[in-house]
């Protein structure tokens, strides 16, 4: 079953989530040490409340007021566009999983190669070159001159 | 004066400019690397200083602060990532005018106004060494929430085309700044029950993942066409007229960060949005910050470079370190056998003369080598964002993992980075998000403070004159640009009867 229009609810039903989310932790907070004053609880409540609000009047007000970031210009149909970003997510994510056990120099180079294809880079010299001088670049600024441990 | 020149004659002997010079090429390094601070820069070079004299020891890192708050300002401009947090204003206009083709004039204006700022900075520690310490120690919790409410209401003026969502980008980092232990409690807040999550998120992580892996994210959705509208002007430097015009912003930013930065806890980041924030008030033209103006990278970078000789007061004078750099500094002077204090200036005078005179001969080197730079920042700033996005991502990570040796830096700065591409496409701004975190625990902690000492009487803070200008100060700048919005649309438009 589709419902036409819910989709401009979604944005005010994850603010309110979130509000709530943050209202319902604040259940379990102690009191404040000093009588009379607010507790831990009392600037996250003030924030739950204000979004629960904020998303009160999203949701009710016209959905032409305002512009919701609009069409970016980019290469592709919408739909590739957003599946090459969540890739993108998951390289990083997959990279960052690596670092502890395979070291730095070596994940580098296929983080940066992976992220300059997915932004559209198609030049073989450049797909190989950028990260192998980036990845050596890294490693004599943070390992030789500055002396950071990397993975 | 002899004293000064005393300074400068100990200053210039050839293994403290030696050290200056070192201090100074690293502290622009430092800064324009994102998740690289003036913090980390120091405590990367503090185990080098333990093998030097005290002079070229504290010079060195005195000059390494100063030259990272202006380093900041390079990867604003020339990518829109604010190299660290101090330099968060310095995107709002610098960026634009980068996008618009005018990087060298950004490049030009923000190096101006960092030396201006930083020799302005550098007189007020020689003039008020005494008096700004003592007032500087009159703020307490009821003016210091003043200060963060004021900082606050810059939110008014960063809301983007929509209020609403800008004001709730400012609830969000208000929310992920409560994540953590509770500074006055001890006790967990909205960390789902996770040990990771009671150190909190944090703000680098948070600027990381907006700036530099949104920015990523970007390009990739764009297909590698994020970026500038035209490159026409990136050679062309600002012209002598110009910089004598952007004079008056220059001031007005350098007092404000003498100010804020001599009061110990409110820091660079704070004085360079209330400088931005003050100068797009004081405009004939606020319409246009934001949106490349050029007063708008000079008055916060001018605050952020006065800002270190500011810090220094209450450091020297008082023993408190104003903030994380100046903490550092302050490790340095101890190891150095160094006592900051009201007997430092008897006990250690030419030494705190040559620290005076090394401040001016790092805003002058940092001059000769940001001079140098800005073809090479140009060329930066060049590179198409398919492939400079990538790279400032991978370097910004690495960046996150390097302040503390934590992986989990880098997976927030990730998560901080997806939430931020799909903040930005839904249409909210994410300065405000920023601001929020880094107000937020001000904010809250000293409101509570302040109503823990008076028993819950709200009257502590209209009691003090300090925090009644501050708030009086954020309502007017909450309501002046809604106000102004409110207005304009209730006009007819032009031609209309």
């Amino acid at each position: 079953m589709r419902f036409p229009g819910a989709r401009r609810f979604v944005e005010p039903a994850a603010l309110a989530a979130i509000g709530a989310a943050v209202l319902l932790d604040t259940l379990g907070y102690p009191e404040a040490l000093a009588p009379g004053a607010p507790g831990p609880a009392f600037f996250p409540r003030i924030l739950g409340a204000g979004l629960i609000a904020g998303a009160a009047i999203l949701a009710l007000r016209r959905p032409d007021r305002a512009d919701p970031g609009g069409a970016r210009p980019g290469s592709g149909p919408r739909i590739h566009r957003r599946r090459r970003v969540w890739v993108a997510s998951a390289w990083i994510a997959a990279a960052l999983s690596a670092l502890s056990f395979v070291g730095t120099l070596f994940v580098l180079p296929p983080l940066v190669g992976g992220l300059l294809w997915l932004s559209g880079e198609r030049t073989p010299s450049l797909l190989v070159g950028v990260p192998a001088a980036f990845t050596a670049l890294v490693w004599l600024v943070f390992s030789v001159l500055l002396g950071v441990p990397l993975p | 004066m002899t004293e000064l020149l005393s300074g400068l004659a100990a200053a210039l002997a050839p293994a403290n400019l030696l050290a200056i010079l070192a201090g100074t090429a690293i502290g622009v390094f430092a800064g324009a690397v994102p998740g690289l601070s003036s913090t980390v820069g120091l405590a990367l070079v503090l185990p080098v200083t333990f093998a030097l004299d005290p002079a070229p020891a504290l010079l060195m890192m005195t000059a390494l602060y100063m030259a990272a708050e202006y380093g900041g300002s390079i990867t604003a401009i020339a990518v829109g990532v604010p190299g660290s947090s101090p330099a968060l204003a310095t995107t709002f206009d610098g960026w634009p005018m980068t996008q618009r083709g005018e990087a060298a004039r950004a490049f030009g204006i923000s190096l101006f106004a960092s030396m201006s700022g930083g020799v302005l900075g550098t007189l007020l520690l020689v003039a008020a060494l005494g008096p700004l310490s003592r007032a500087a120690i009159a703020f307490g919790p009821p003016e210091f929430f003043g200060l963060g409410v004021f900082g606050l209401a810059i939110v008014a003026n960063l809301v983007g085309r929509d209020p609403l969502r800008g004001v709730l980008s400012a609830g969000f980092g208000m929310v992920a700044f409560v994540v953590g232990l509770d500074v006055l409690t001890g006790a967990p807040r909205l960390t789902l029950g996770s040990t990771r999550l009671m150190d909190g998120l944090g703000l680098l992580p948070m600027l990381i993942g907006f700036f530099a892996v949104a920015e990523a994210l970007e390009a990739v959705a764009s297909g590698g066409r994020r970026g500038r509208e035209s490159a026409a002007l990136d050679g062309e430097l600002p012209r002598f007229r110009e910089l004598v015009r952007l004079w008056p912003a220059v001031l007005r930013g350098s007092t404000i960060g003498g100010v804020i930065g001599a009061v110990p806890g409110a820091g660079a980041t704070i004085a360079s949005i209330v400088a931005w924030n003050e100068e797009r008030r004081a405009s004939q033209h606020p319409e246009r910050f934001g949106a490349g103006e050029p007063a708008g990278i000079a008055a916060p970078e001018a605050a952020n470079n006065a800002c270190v000789g500011a810090a220094m007061i209450p450091l020297l004078a008082l023993g408190i370190p104003g903030s994380a750099s100046a903490a550092v500094l302050l490790g340095a002077l101890t190891v150095q056998g160094v006592a900051p204090g009201p007997l430092l200036m008897t006990e250690q005078a030419g030494l705190v003369h040559a620290l005076y005179a090394g401040f001016l001969i790092a805003v002058a080197l940092m001059a000769v080598l940001g001079r140098l730079g800005i073809p090479l920042w140009v060329r930066v700033a060049r590179i198409r964002s398919g492939i400079l996005m990538p790279v400032v991502a991978a370097t910004s990570l690495l960046g996150a993992f390097a302040l503390r040796g934590n992986l989990g830096d880098a997976w927030a700065a990730l998560g901080f980075g997806v939430v931020g591409f799909v903040l930005k496409r839904a249409g909210y701004p994410l300065a405000p998000a920023v601001l929020g975190l880094i107000l937020g625990p001000m904010i809250e902690t000293n409101f509570r403070r302040a109503l823990s000492l008076s028993s819950g009487s709200v009257s502590v803070f209209y009691e003090s004159p300090i925090a009644l200008v501050l708030i009086g100060l954020a309502a007017l700048s909450f309501a002046a640009p809604l106000l102004r919005r409110r207005l304009r649309s209730a006009a007819p438009p032009p031609g209309a009867d």
